[in-house]
Formats: structure tokens, C-alpha cells, sequence
């Protein structure tokens, strides 16, 4: 028998055993299909329609590789139980975590919507600063989310596949208000005070999460 | 006392039968038509009789997820946990339930089987965010460390749930309200009575499930 046969045999025999690799495949592929199908199917498609929902998957995308570095590259190398030893509240560690992916995410936004306005070619019919804000906003939770989210999957199995489909769904609601949102800015020219609604939603959202990491995290991190 | 117990939930298993039989029967053997503006609507009323009822199990299952992932973390007893996740694995099948009675009846009310109303969205939302649940269950070896952490994202996800109810007031929404239709006080009370029954059936099943998940865990609930 062929000898690569016999390895591609082994390595599904195990998959399939536990399904773990595939069943997370498949959630992760249902949700991003959920989400391009959202993106393109609510408007009529033009490109300034689907630019904010375009915008919103690259940084969904380039966020979820980079943000849950925070806690994972500590639990990795076992700085982090030295962190836990030392004499400071849980809720200081998770703070001084999520500012510093806030300020990652920050630079990335800054440097990635130029590029995208410009290679889009669209013109933003309102101001370029409440896009931006709006943008931010959202960005403010996303952050906030996968902050306490990626505590919860520190130690588990595969779980840069994990990662995601549990961020995901929880992102949804904010991003997809953020989307509407942004559209109206960017082809509806609506100025702040006609998004407020909308704006209020995002902070509220973004509030609570902040809020029930806070109380659930010291939870998440003991051992 | 166990058998008791079981010949009790015997009997209400049965009363909701029957319960959800005479529903049954109401539903398409004696209503007529109702009296709305809207002409399909006049028959398409009857999925409420299915679609409602389903949907308020699956709001009570992640309830009491909610309520199991709360009292585990407080209490660190491993009972709580296996609440937590019976709860929630039944409430995925209702919520499963809850999308495909939904999305038949749009089919014929809203000519697509989906069409991103909020209603459907924040449902769907609500799917995933227990299927992460289940994700993350299967993804952690060590027990506690599994409680724990799917505690936490028991709460996590509840938020779906207020989510979803308040979809259709906090956003544009063709999702019918129950006081849009004209409901007679018979459909009503016959509403009630599949309310109950599937809540009994649904009680019945975790009752069953929990009890399977001790026996497999070794942990006899009963006897504590």
C-alpha cells in the first residue's frame, strides 16, 4: 500500500474519532458565510453599499489574529501565573490587557481606512470623523470582547479555530448596527445627530460586555 | 421516592399528551380563519400554535443555563454544571426547532425563507452563541476547568436571549406581534395549553437528561 494512503488514513481516523478540527471548520465556515451573506444581501449591491461591512471583515479578521496574543503569548511562556502572584487586583491585569489591544487595534484602523477609502475609491458623503468614531466605537468593543473571551480559551484545544466561533456571534449585534451605521454616513451623508440612536446602542452594548467581563473575570483566571 | 418520582413524571407526561392533542385538534379541526387585513395571514395564523410555544422553551432553557452557570460558579457543585449544560443542550434543539417553524411560515408570509428581518437574525445569533457553548465544552479536557470556563460563557451568551425578544421594538421588524392578530379568548386559551404541554415535555426531557449525565458521570444526584 501507498505509504502517503496509509498517513492520510491515520489522520482521519483520528479527526473523526473526536470531530473536533472538522466541527469547528464547519461553525466557523456557517458564521462567515452568515456574515458575507448579511453584508451583501441587505442593500442593493453597489460598491459604496458594501464598503462599511467590507471595512468591518478586515478588521474583524486581522483583530482576531492579533488580539488574543495578549493573554496567550503570557500562558504560553508562563509569565502569566507571575502576573497572578503578583500584588495586583485581577480586574488591573484584564484593564491594562485591553488597553493595550485597544491601542493596537487603534493603529491598525488609522492606518488601514485611508488605505481602504482610497482603494475603494469611495467618497464619504458625511463627515469623515463621525465615520471614523462610529468606527472606532465598535472597535472600542470588539476589543472589550475578545479581551475576556480569549481568557476563556487560553487553554483549550485548537483554539485559534475556537477563537472566532465564539467571538463571532457575540460581535454580531454591534457589528451589524456599526454596518448600518456607517452606511448611512458614508452614502446617506446622515450627520451625528441621526445616527445617535444607533451610536447609543453600540455604547450600551459595548458597557454591558465591559461590564460582565469585569465581574466574570476573576473567574476565568484562576486555577 | 425514586419511584415516585418516576410515576409522577409519568402521569404529567401524559396530561401534556393530551394537553398538545387537544391543541392539535383546535388548531386545524375547529378554527376558522381570523380576521386580519393581511389575506394569507387568515391561515398562516396557525403556526403560532407551534412556532410560540417553542420559542418560549428555548427562552427558558438558556434561562435556566443562566441560572445553572451562576449557582456553579457560586457554589463550585458539579450538579449546577450539569444543569448548565442539559439545559442548554435542550434549549439548542428548541432554538433549532423555534428557526425552522419560523422559517416554513416565512416561506408563505414573506415569499423567502430568509430575509434577514431582525427577528430571524438575533435568532440565528442566539444558535451560534450556544453552539460556541458546545464548542468550547468539547475543547477542554480537565472538568473543572471545563465548568468553569463554559460557566462563564453560559452567562455570556444569555445576552442573546433579551437580544432577540426586544429585536423586533428596537429595530424595523415584520415579525407579527401576538396583539397584532385577533385572537379569540378559545385560541388563546388553547395557546396556553401548548404552552404548558411543551413546557412539561421540555421538563420531562431534562429531567431525563440530567439523570443520564449522572449515570454516565458516576454521580449520583439522587442521593445527595
Amino acid at each position: 500500500m501507498l505509504k502517503f494512503l496509509v498517513i492520510a488514513k491515520k489522520d482521519l481516523l483520528v479527526e473523526f474519532r473526536t470531530k473536533h478540527t472538522i466541527n469547528f471548520m464547519l461553525l466557523f465556515a456557517a458564521f462567515t458565510l452568515l456574515m458575507f451573506s448579511y453584508i451583501v444581501g441587505i442593500y442593493v449591491f453597489t460598491v459604496p453599499n458594501i464598503v462599511p461591512g467590507l471595512l468591518w471583515l478586515v478588521f474583524i479578521f486581522t483583530g482576531l489574529i492579533g488580539l488574543s496574543k495578549a493573554f496567550i503569548r503570557e500562558n504560553d511562556i508562563g509569565t502569566l501565573d507571575g502576573l497572578k502572584l503578583s500584588p495586583v487586583s485581577p480586574e488591573s491585569i484584564l484593564i491594562g490587557k485591553t488597553i493595550y489591544n485597544l491601542v493596537l487595534m487603534l493603529l491598525v484602523e488609522a492606518v488601514t481606512f485611508p488605505i481602504f477609502l482610497v482603494f475603494f475609491n469611495v467618497t464619504v458623503k458625511g463627515s469623515v470623523i463621525t465615520a471614523f468614531f462610529v468606527i472606532t466605537l465598535g472597535i472600542l468593543g470588539f476589543v472589550i470582547i475578545s479581551s475576556i473571551l480569549s481568557v476563556l480559551v487560553m487553554n483549550a484545544k485548537s483554539r485559534e479555530l475556537l477563537l472566532p466561533i465564539i467571538v463571532l456571534p457575540i460581535l454580531l449585534p454591534e457589528v451589524i448596527v456599526s454596518i448600518i451605521v456607517l452606511k448611512e454616513v458614508v452614502v446617506e451623508g446622515a450627520s451625528f445627530i441621526n445616527i445617535i440612536r444607533e451610536v447609543i446602542f453600540i455604547l450600551a452594548y459595548t458597557v454591558i460586555w465591559g461590564f460582565l467581563s469585569f465581574l466574570t473575570f476573576e473567574y476565568a483566571i484562576e486555577e | 421516592m425514586s419511584a415516585k418520582c418516576r410515576a409522577l413524571a409519568f402521569v404529567l407526561l401524559v396530561t401534556a399528551y393530551f394537553m398538545v392533542l387537544y391543541g392539535l385538534y383546535n388548531v386545524f379541526m375547529v378554527f376558522g380563519p381570523i380576521k386580519t387585513e393581511i389575506v394569507p395571514m387568515r391561515e398562516l395564523y396557525r403556526n403560532v400554535f407551534f412556532h410560540v410555544p417553542i420559542n418560549a422553551v428555548t427562552y427558558l432553557a438558556f434561562t435556566l443555563t443562566l441560572i445553572g452557570s451562576i449557582m456553579y460558579l457560586k457554589s463550585r457543585d458539579m450538579k449546577w454544571d450539569t444543569f448548565a449544560f442539559s439545559s442548554a443542550k435542550l434549549g439548542l434543539v428548541f432554538c433549532t426547532l423555534t428557526l425552522i417553524t419560523g422559517m416554513v411560515w416565512a416561506k408563505d408570509a414573506w415569499n423567502a425563507y430568509w430575509n434577514w428581518d431582525p427577528r430571524q437574525t438575533t435568532a440565528l445569533i442566539l444558535w451560534f452563541l450556544f453552539a460556541a457553548y458546545f464548542s468550547l465544552r468539547s475543547a477542554i479536557d480537565d472538568r473543572e476547568a471545563r465548568a468553569r470556563l463554559s460557566a462563564i460563557l453560559g452567562i455570556f451568551g444569555y445576552v442573546g436571549v433579551p437580544l432577540t425578544y426586544i429585536s423586533t421594538t428596537v429595530w424595523f421588524s415584520l415579525h407579527p406581534k401576538l396583539s397584532d392578530w385577533a385572537l379569540g379568548e378559545e385560541m388563546k386559551f388553547v395557546l396556553m395549553l401548548n404552552m404548558s404541554g411543551v413546557m412539561i415535555v421540555f421538563a420531562y426531557i431534562l429531567w431525563l437528561e440530567i439523570r443520564y449525565q449522572n449515570l454516565k458521570s458516576g454521580i449520583n444526584m439522587e442521593k445527595a
